[in-house]
Parts: structure tokens; sequence; C-alpha cells
């Protein structure tokens, strides 16, 4: 079974039956769509779930004493590059201060949309991230990992210089926990892809 | 391994050393102080600036040099640090060795082109303790900038450099730069050297001496005043006030100023240390007073005059040392002036006062510089500092405030004094007349003149009296006003989220109605977008309550305003939903103030409560009234569902609502928090007067008679 894609909304003002959330839920599944109204439930929430298919639909104003979107993405960026965020605010652009534009920029979120966008607009937003998600190394890596027999799964497929042995599963969580192990996986992964596609008969 | 032929490396062309020194460093003043800080970095006692021929009459013989008498660089130090772009070397030490101990500031490592904004040429002359010989290095930025404009590709690190040993005296030790080349219209005038002064006085805290010292000093051949001048912060002088808190980090006690109502005095409190560790403040204040007899001194120039200065381990981090000579376009880093806009004028501004504050390296970790400079990283920590900053400043207006009202006293007694003079003088004047007949000619020109200046000083009377009514009504507009720049922000904030929720069911109805799949949805959305077109309409009234004659100030009765209210305007309401009504008034009397606001209080609190009480059998509203001081204090009550312990202060934000389910849109309790401030009033969360059960709020206005 692949995981599925999993969306967090963090709003202090959204409802669970916001048309939006209806709609990513009639779209992505209901147990994949999780509503928190406060940011910092939504940080742990994500520090549980560092090795999931995370897309974050972050609002920007938290409410008093929670942590806003810049400090919240920052947050989030310290502990893995691998959730796609969304920043959903109903502040007028140009009232966004520079710092957290930098913010959101050099942590890299992959959109920002007013609160007043067209649902379907959002729904885009996500399905590119979640399109993103699903092209990811780790996740294709992971869609070939589940077609094997749980034998195969669960030995060693790998063991490293120092003695350590590693499983398929094991191998993704070092890529989405971005280990040294997982990045040099991740790149010779890549380097062996083209290799073959640019030597082998060209057929997909 | 890669094959040496299939690999690239970066180069740097020789442009690069512009883009590192004069575009990178923002005026002459900054490059000075950059070097300035190198030299402190090289356990520097001392250090001469020394400017010779920099005037308008220089002719190209202009030299600026910066000498010190630190630790020196060998060779190897020049070759393998100095002369490496971005050396890490500091960074990995935080601290020079002992007796120093000083935090490294240089950190980047690239303050040693801040010469290139100076001239085109510098010499360093540099020889350690201990070494019979000194090392010169010339460095020609002319040569670089000559080379830039070539057509064939020089690189940055192409560039020879020349260098020769010269002997020296054992004994001698430190670092000479000298720059030259300076060109001829960047003059040095008086005033630049002056301001240069300013800024490098601010460098060491004043009162976190440095043992061993830095001492700074300016030498100019062509200005008497910097014959030979040591930069030293100058004492404060003229301010009115001086306090001084500090901590102890055994009891974890942080001290805070704080305004003693009783004494009407700064007192000095002890809290619970903070999240961004101890800290010391010593602050200055100039009030109305102490600033004429500054301006006198120092001729309108108020530069020393600067607001909240931070200084970590003794040495300034903020404000950065970035000349700005138009104090208004100075940045506000810790959002002080701000803050005056947004509220009242009693607040204190950074013209008003000096302070500075001692934070440490170990003491206070999360307070780090941004890596521009400009500010610290914002953070938590950073947020809870400018807090507490703004609080002791908050505690400053309390006596400015306390302080104008006692001039306003003194001038009320002093001129009802003199009326009072007068009219003795007049009766003894008749006293004299009737018992000396004969003088009445002579007395009676006295006389004629003494009624005219009881005339005129009771014309000076009513008129100030007008003025000061004129002067209140006008603050209070202008109040108003000002914080409707707040409200616009949160009002269109409030205005952009309704409409998005509308919007968003809209939609949902345009997509997928008719499907019965969704008709529970489409009722529940019906409802809403109708409570939210509700909500929005309520916002609009409370925007367009500031336009027209709403802002005007009246004479009320509150006790009879209050059981009209709750007796007349509410009652049906209270009777529908079953509500018990207390009131009780105790003080009659009369403010002058805006009756539309105190009324929206009411209203809002009324219909907040209305709904906490939607699932109480037994349902009550209690409230009550009475003068304490110079405050009317109303304490209003309610037995229902209560406040969640740890939201009392969330409860007063635009959105925030436990009542969704009713329609409650989480604006009524941010009204009546704006308007009681627009009030000059205050409201808090009590402990409830029904508990275990309940909420209670406080709401407090200042009640001054005179008005």
């Amino acid at each position: 079974m692949i995981e599925p894609v999993q969306i967090l909304i963090i709003h202090d003002d959204m409802s669970e039956n916001d048309p939006l959330i209806i709609t990513l839920k009639e779209k992505y599944g209901d147990e994949n769509v999780k509503l928190e109204k406060r940011s910092s439930k939504g940080l742990s929430y994500i520090h549980n779930h560092l090795t999931s298919k995370l897309i974050v639909l972050l609002d920007f104003d938290l409410g008093q004493g929670e942590p806003h979107a810049p400090e919240v993405i920052e947050k989030i960026r310290e502990e893995t590059s691998l959730i796609y965020v969304i920043i959903i605010t109903a502040k007028q652009f140009s009232s966004i201060s520079h710092e957290a534009l930098i913010k959101f920029i050099n942590n890299e979120a992959l959109g920002i949309i007013q609160s007043t966008a067209d649902i379907k607009d959002v729904v885009s937003l996500v399905d590119k991230a979640a399109h993103e998600l699903d092209t990811r190394v780790d996740c294709v890596l992971e869609q070939w990992i589940a077609k094997r027999p749980k034998e195969e799964r669960e030995k060693p497929y790998l063991t490293t210089r120092s003695g350590e042995t590693y499983t398929l599963d094991d191998l993704i969580i070092e890529i989405r926990k971005e280990t040294e192990l997982g990045q040099r996986m991740e790149r010779g992964i890549l380097q062996l892809a083209i290799e073959q596609l640019t030597n082998g008969d060209r057929q997909l | 391994m890669p094959d040496s032929q299939n690999i690239l490396k970066w180069r740097f062309d020789v442009n690069t050393f512009r883009l590192l020194g004069r575009e990178l460093i923002t005026d002459r003043i900054t490059a000075v102080y950059e070097l300035v800080k190198n030299c402190y970095d090289a356990n520097a006692k001392k250090v001469t600036v020394s400017f010779e021929n920099v005037g308008k009459d220089a002719e190209g013989k202009a030299v600026i040099t910066i000498e010190d008498d630190g630790h020196g660089m060998s060779f190897e130090d020049i070759r393998d640090k100095w002369m490496v772009v971005g050396t890490a070397s500091k960074r990995t030490e935080l601290f020079s060795p002992a007796p120093f101990n000083r935090r490294y500031v240089g950190e980047k490592g690239i303050g040693r082109f801040a010469v290139d904004k100076l001239g085109g040429r510098v010499r360093i002359i540099t020889n350690q303790a201990g070494s019979d010989k000194r090392l010169v290095v010339v460095i020609d930025w002319d040569e670089y900038e000559r080379l830039s404009k070539e057509p064939q590709l020089e690189l940055f690190t192409d560039v020879p450099n020349d260098f020769h040993w010269e002997k020296a005296p054992v004994e001698e030790q430190g670092t000479i730069l000298e720059i030259s080349s300076i060109p001829e219209h960047e003059v040095w005038t008086d005033l630049d050297i002056r301001r240069l002064e300013r800024e490098l006085e601010k460098i060491v805290s004043p009162f976190f001496p440095l043992n061993p010292p830095f001492n700074i000093w300016i030498k100019s051949n062509e200005n008497k005043e910097f014959n030979e001048k040591l930069i030293q912060a100058e004492t404060v002088k003229f301010s009115s006030h001086e306090f001084s808190i500090g901590f102890n980090i055994e009891d974890g006690v942080q001290e805070t100023l704080a305004f003693d109502k009783d004494k009407k005095a700064i007192a000095i409190d002890k809290i619970p240390m903070k999240s961004f560790g101890p800290v010391k403040l010593h602050i200055f204040y100039f009030n109305e007073k102490a600033k004429k007899k500054y301006n006198a001194a120092y001729k309108n120039d108020d530069y020393r005059v600067d607001g909240v200065k931070i200084y970590r381990d003794g040495l300034i981090t903020t404000p950065f040392a970035e000349f700005e000579q138009n104090r208004d376009k100075k940045r506000d880093i810790l959002g002080i002036e701000k803050r005056r806009w947004s509220s009242a004028f009693d607040k204190i501004g950074t013209r008003e006062v000096i302070g500075i504050l001692e934070i440490t390296n170990d003491d206070n970790p999360e307070i780090r510089d941004a890596t521009n400079r400009q500010d610290f990283v914002d953070c938590k920590e950073y947020r809870d500092l400018k807090e507490f900053i703004i609080a002791q400043l908050n505690v400053l207006s309390e006596l400015k405030k306390h302080e104008r009202d006692v001039v306003k006293e003194e001038v009320d007694s002093a001129l009802l004094k003199a009326n009072i003079e007068i009219k003795e003088f007049e009766s003894a004047i008749a006293d004299i007349k009737r018992e000396n007949p004969t003088l009445k000619t002579a007395l009676q020109p006295l006389l004629k003149q003494a009624k005219q200046i009881d005339r005129s000083l009771k014309r000076g009377i009513q008129q100030q009296q007008k003025e000061r009514q004129e002067h209140v009504r006008k603050e209070n507009i202008y109040l108003s006003l000002m914080s409707l720049q707040d409200y616009a922000i949160h009002i269109s904030h409030a205005v952009r989220t309704a409409l998005g929720k509308v919007k968003r069911r809209a939609e949902f109805f345009k997509d997928n109605f008719p499907n019965p799949k969704y008709d529970d949805l489409f009722t529940d959305y019906s409802i809403e977008i109708y409570e939210e077109m509700a909500n929005l309409n309520r916002i609009i009234d409370f925007m367009l309550s500031y336009a027209g004659s709403n802002i005007d100030m009246e004479d009320f009765n509150v006790r009879d305003l209050l059981i009209d209210l709750f007796e007349r305007a509410y009652r049906p309401e209270f009777e529908a939903e079953n509500i018990q009504i207390q009131v009780e008034i105790k003080d009659n009397f009369i403010i002058h103030a805006n009756k539309k606001f105190f009324e929206d209080i009411i209203e809002n609190l009324i219909s907040n409560s209305v709904k906490a009480l939607r699932n109480e059998s037994n349902k009550i509203i209690k409230c009550t009234g009475f003068i304490e001081n110079d405050h009317f204090i109303l304490y209003f009550s309610d037995n229902g569902e209560g406040i969640i312990p740890g939201d009392e202060e969330k409860i007063f934000e635009m959105y925030h609502t436990t009542t969704a389910d009713l329609g409650g849109a989480g604006v009524g309790l941010y009204i009546v928090k704006t308007r009681a401030e627009s009030l000059k009033g205050s409201i808090s969360v009590d402990r409830s007067e029904f508990a275990p059960k309940g909420a209670t709020f406080k709401i407090s206005f200042p009640f001054n008679k005179e008005i």
C-alpha cells in the first residue's frame, strides 16, 4: 500500500465543515485532511509525521501566543525540507513585512494565496504540491518498494562501509530525513536513472 | 575522483574588491567604524584615527591613519588570514584571550575592505610584540580599479600586492592602516569628523567600562578641536530622572520599572526572569523642562537623546552604526516611535530618553544579530525583549502624565492666587482711601489699574479653561483618528476573512448544487453565509461609527445610561431569554466622554453574556459601578460558561470566538476593548463573582472631575 498524501491545515479561523476542507477531503480522502487551529499543535503534528508525504496549508496570523506563519515555516525547515508549505492570508500582500516574505522564500514556501481566493485555486496549488511529492525520488522509490514482497522489504538491502545495514524501508526514511546517506542514495538513484534512460533502448 | 580536466573552479573578477568594499559599506563613517572594530578585535587598548589634510584645500595630500596598539599581525596572519576573503578564524573562537576576554565583533571577515571606501591606496604597517621588524604591505586599490577597466579578464586573486620588512623597536606592537589617494571631492569637513566622533563615542557602553580599556582618539591637523581628542561618551547632562534596573540570577529575578500610583513616583519592582534572560537597563528621562535646558545647552542638536541602545558585553550592537543624519529616517528597530504613533500623547518617544540596555552573550544567547546587521533575529525572546523595553517606557509615560497634571495644577493655583492677591490689593487701597480721603485723587489711577488687572486675570483664567477644554476635545478627536489607522488594518483583515468564508460557501453552492449528498452542508452553509453577512454588517457599522459626529464628546449621567440600557433597551431580550438582572450603580455622576462608545461597550458585553448563558438554567447578569480614587470602575459579570483558563488575553482579539455556533464572530469583545481604550480606559478579566462558573470583566475609566 503506497502512503497517501496528507494535508494539514493550520488555521485558527476555519471550521471543520469549511468548503475548502470538504473539497480537499473529497479529493484526498477524509482521513488524509486534518485541521489544526493552533500552530503549536500543528508543529507537533508535523514533528510526529516527518516521514509522511505531507502538505501544509498555513494561515498567516495564528492568534496571540501562537507562532505565526513566518516562524512556523522556519521551525518546519529546521526539521525537514520535504514538507510542502502553502501560505494562506487575509493580509494585503503589500502589507506583509519584507522580513516575513524573505522567510517564506528562504524557507521554500511553495505558494502564497489570498484567503479570498477561489477554492479551485487553492486546490490546484495543493495538487501541484501533491504532484511534486509523487515524483520525488523517495516517493517513487516507495512506490517501487510497495510492489516488492514483504520478505524482500525486510531483508538487509545495503551495508555501509561502517558495517550498518539498511532495509529498503530504512532507506526511504534516510532519504526523507536527508541524512548524509539519504542524500547520497538520492543522487545515486537519479544518476543511475538518467544513465539507464540515455544508454538503454529509450523505452520507458 | 573526476579527471582534473573535467573540473571547473570559481574565480573572482577583479571587480570583487568593489563589491566587498565601497558597495557593501554604506558610508564613510561606517567604514571607519568597521576598521575601529577590527582594532577592538586585535585587543587594542588605544586606537588613533588621524585625519591629515582632508579639508577642501588638501590637493590630493589627504591621509587617514588608523593606528592601534593591538597584537599586530605576522606575515602568516596577513597572508593566510587578513588577505583571505571571509576568513573564519575569528568565528571558531568567540572571545579573545585573557585579560581582554573581548567578544569578537568582526565576525564576517570583510570589515577590512572598508578601507576601499575611504581611499585608493592603503599601507598596512604591522608588527607583533617581541619582533624587531615590522611588515609593510601596500594595497593599491587604484590599480585594481584600473585593471577592472581592462578588456581582458583580470582575477581579483591574481593582482600582486607589494610588501617589505623594516626594522622596528622590539617593544613596538600594533597595526597602522595608512589610507591615501583619497579622491579630492571626498573632503572630510569638521562636521563629518564630529559625526564620526558621535558614532565612535557610542561603541563602548558608558556603564560597562572595559578592562583593559578601549580608548579611541581622533586627531586632525586642520581642526584644533581635534588636536588630540579622546572620544568618550559624554556624561549624560540635564536629564530630569535617572533609573537603573538589574537582576539576580540566583533568585531568578529581573527588576522592572513600575509607577507607584500612591507615591506618584517610579519604583523598582521584581518580576520573574524573562525568556530573553537577565538584562540591565540604565535609563535617563528628559522631561519638558530638562529638554529645554538640554536644547539651550546643545543648541537644539539632540542627537544624544536617541532612545534605547543595546550593548552586548559592553559593545554596541544596535542601533547599528550606519550614519543617518535625518532623525526621522533612522531605523526604529525597537518599534518605539511606531507605538507612539498608534497611541496616546503621553507616550515616551526616542527623543526623550537615553537608554543603555546591557545584554551578554552568555546570559542572553537567543538575542542574536541578524546577518544584515540591521536588527536582531526575530524570535520569541527578541519580541519579549522589545516588549520589556516598551513596558519600561510606558512607566515613564505615566510619570510624564503625572508631571503634566502637576504643572496644570500649579498654573491653576498660581492664577487663582494672583486673583486673590489683586482682590486684597484693591481692598487695601480702598481702606487707605477711606482713612485718608485726601489721597483719593492720587489713589484713583492705582485702583483703576488694579481693577483692570483683575478683569484681565479673570479673562485669562476663563480663556485658559476654554483652551484646555478645546485641547482635550482636539486630543480626543485626534486619538480616535489615530486609532482609526490601527482599526483600518484590523478591519480590512476582518472584512477579507469574512468575505473569504462567504465566498468559499457560495463557490461550493455554485459548483455542487443540487446534490443530495451535500444537503446538510447546503443548509449549514446558507445559515453561515447569513450570519457572516450580519457580522460584516456589524464590522462596517463599527467602522462607520468613527465617521461624522459620533466622535464628539458629551456630558452624560453614567447611572442613567446604564439603567436605561438594562431596564429599557434590553428588557425584552432579557425577558425572552429568562435572564435576571442585577444593576447596582453606587455613585451618581456625570462624565464627559463619547456616549456612543460607552454604549457600544455595554451592548457588546451584554450580547457576549447572553451567548455565554445559553446552556444555563438560572441565568444572571450583574453590573456594579462605583468611583474609586479618580477612576470609575465597572464590574460586569454573568454566571455563564466562563472563560477557558489561559484565554484571558486572547478573548479580546478580533476573531477569537467560542460561540461560532451562535454566530459569534469574535468581534464583540474586540470592540469592547478598543472602545474602552478610545475612552482612555482599560478592560481586564477578573476572578468570576459567580466562581466556579461565569465570568467577570473589570472596566476602568479615568474620571476627571475637572472635565
